[in-house]
């Protein structure tokens, strides 16, 4: 139980959401907040697309759902996973928010700006400055100033908390996790992908060990210079740049909808080509496979794409978590069926009962015809098939009570 | 944070959180242990000026693995006699209703299941269903006909149960 505890009361506390803002001195970032969310999943946008009537969610979101109902979830047109467009440029703000955010939070909050004037000024600026960052306006002069002033014990303690995504697998943990072991295992694993995984990270040409080391060696008290640099980094990639997506990308096409009249050995096959386990019903093999096409093409609509292997690894934590929760979740309809299962029976005992005279009657009937014309054979099965008539209509009794 | 935790998990977490930062008047809802997110168990305050007001109505939720893409299903513990509620306590509501799933298009497609539904809003769906029946789509024909037909003795047997789910026992007078 300790352990499950966890579930619910730790993970409470790190649920963002957008009226976190309202408390703050600017009330109005929730509509931003809110607005850079998935409807779907109400988390941040993760890869998000475009459908053909305008409406955005994360891929692997709407890839989902549209697999059940080619419908848009908000307005309810027609839409077809054909017609799903990346939005690369909203993947990057996206991003940008997300990573930022509690440190933006953490600047606005109306009990830390209370403290004395000149912050609260310093707050506006850092926020400005942040936004014009966004529009690639180059102040590296000013950002370096607001960010020494922006400089407290409170601010540079909490970095550690600070989550991040690793280039690698695409997990999200504390950025001290990552500069760590997290980073070298997570390469060392799959040396065949190492090449490609340097690729994407020495996008601004340095290499991995260095980007982290400049990183580590920064010590917390530092972190406010290390914050300009990092900055003045983003400043300097160009719009381009930040809708750029690796070039791996290019090289993969996207796989089709699973065609479900494909023979088992066939789609056995297709699976093997992507090393998808193969083990299980058909039917689990199908879901399994529908998920994978899922994943595969909602990856290829990210910006930081992960490789094979990882969505493999996502393909089977989404299939145990499935199966975990199975036995909970279909505990209660097992029952449910059970109790009209024994309704049925006895209903039917209830019926057999109240019809027995009416029975004998019938088998008398039958039994006098016999004598009468001497042909035993046809009269036994008239009766037998009385019997079925009387069954079924039983049964047609219990299915109209059920439908209603 | 929930690395290992799919999007049902992190979606019913963050309605949770709404629910208990905003709370919503005549609703209570939360899962039934710390370890499953997946069983919640509610209770919905009987509607102002209905039979049913001051009754307290508890039911439970099961929510799909795939939840928001599927609806939960609810099912009412408490004993409660309405023409849209199965005598076994399952509730009958377009919104626990999945999208595409009425060939008879009795139902529009925009009042039943989609992602964008929460559990507060099925909870407001259900309380103001239970305020104002649909006798048209019964699930309770017995419930219905009473409703349509005897109406006093309908209110009676609910102001009855409203008086069993609060355990009180009203002593005939000698």
């Amino acid at each position: 139980m300790a352990l499950s505890n966890g579930i619910v009361i730790d993970n409470l506390e790190d649920i963002s959401d957008p009226s976190d803002w309202s408390t703050s001195k600017f009330p109005n970032l929730s509509q931003l907040d809110s607005s850079l969310r998935c409807q779907i999943c109400k988390d941040f946008l993760k890869a998000p697309v475009l459908t053909s009537c305008g409406h955005t969610f994360c891929s692997i979101c709407i890839r989902r759902f549209i697999s059940d109902s080619n419908k848009c979830p908000i307005c309810l047109e027609e839409t077809y996973e054909s017609g799903l467009r990346k939005v690369l440029l909203l993947d990057s703000i996206t991003k940008w928010f997300s990573n930022n955010r509690s440190e933006l939070l953490k600047s606005v909050k109306i009990d830390q700006v209370n403290d004395s004037q000149d912050e609260d000024d310093a707050n506006c600026e850092l926020i400005s400055n942040n936004i014009q960052i966004l529009d690639n306006d180059s102040k590296s002069a000013d950002s370096s100033k607001i960010f020494t002033i922006n400089e407290s014990p409170n601010n540079t303690e909490k970095k550690d908390d600070v989550l991040a995504e690793c280039p690698i697998c695409g997990v999200f943990m504390p950025i001290t996790d990552i500069q760590g072991t997290h980073i070298e295992n997570c390469l060392k694993s799959n040396p065949e992908d190492m090449k490609k995984s340097t690729q994407k990270v020495t996008r601004n040409g340095s290499t991995i060990s260095q980007f982290f080391s400049e990183r580590t060696n920064k010590t917390l008290q530092k972190s406010s210079s290390h914050i300009t640099q990092q900055n003045s980094l983003t400043q300097n990639e160009s719009s381009a740049q930040s809708q750029l997506q690796p070039k791996l990308v290019k090289t993969k096409q996207r796989l089709a909808n699973l065609d479900t009249s494909l023979s088992t050995i066939k789609l056995r096959e297709k699976m093997n080509l992507f090393n998808i386990p193969t083990q299980g019903t058909r039917i689990q093999m199908e879901q399994r496979m529908k998920e994978f096409i899922n994943l595969y093409n909602a990856n290829l609509d990210s910006m930081n794409p992960v490789n094979d292997r990882i969505l493999l690894d996502r393909l089977q934590k989404w299939e145990t978590l499935i199966n975990n929760i199975k036995p909970k979740h279909t505990t209660p309809p097992i029952n449910a069926d059970e109790q009209t299962i024994k309704r049925q029976k006895i209903e039917s005992k209830e019926w057999n009962n109240k019809n027995k005279d009416h029975f004998s009657d019938l088998i008398k009937q039958a039994r006098s015809n016999m004598k009468k014309q001497k042909n035993k054979v046809k009269t036994d099965s008239d009766n037998i098939e009385r019997d079925d008539d009387k069954e079924h209509e039983q049964f047609s009794d219990n299915d109209t009570e059920l439908l209603l | 944070m929930s690395k290992n935790y799919n999007t049902a998990h992190k979606r019913l977490l963050r309605e949770l959180k709404e629910l208990i930062d905003h709370p919503v008047e005549g609703i209570i809802a939360s899962p039934v242990s710390d370890d499953d997110l997946f069983n919640w168990r509610c209770v919905i305050s009987g509607p102002v000026d209905t039979p049913y007001e001051y009754g307290i109505f508890e039911a439970l939720l099961t929510f799909p693995k795939d939840y928001p893409l599927s609806p939960p299903k609810m099912k009412f513990l408490t004993p409660i006699l309405h023409p849209n509620i199965y005598k076994n306590g399952k509730v009958c509501i377009s919104i626990l209703h999945e999208s595409g799933n009425d060939p008879l298009n009795y139902e529009s497609a925009d009042e039943r299941w989609g992602p964008l539904q929460s559990i507060e809003k099925i909870l407001l769906s259900v309380s103001s269903m239970i305020a104002d029946p649909n006798p048209n789509s019964p699930a309770d024909v017995d419930a219905a006909k009473l409703w349509r037909d005897n109406r006093d003795k309908y209110t009676a047997i609910v102001k009855q149960q409203v008086l069993d789910s609060l355990g009180i026992k009203l002593i005939p007078k000698a």
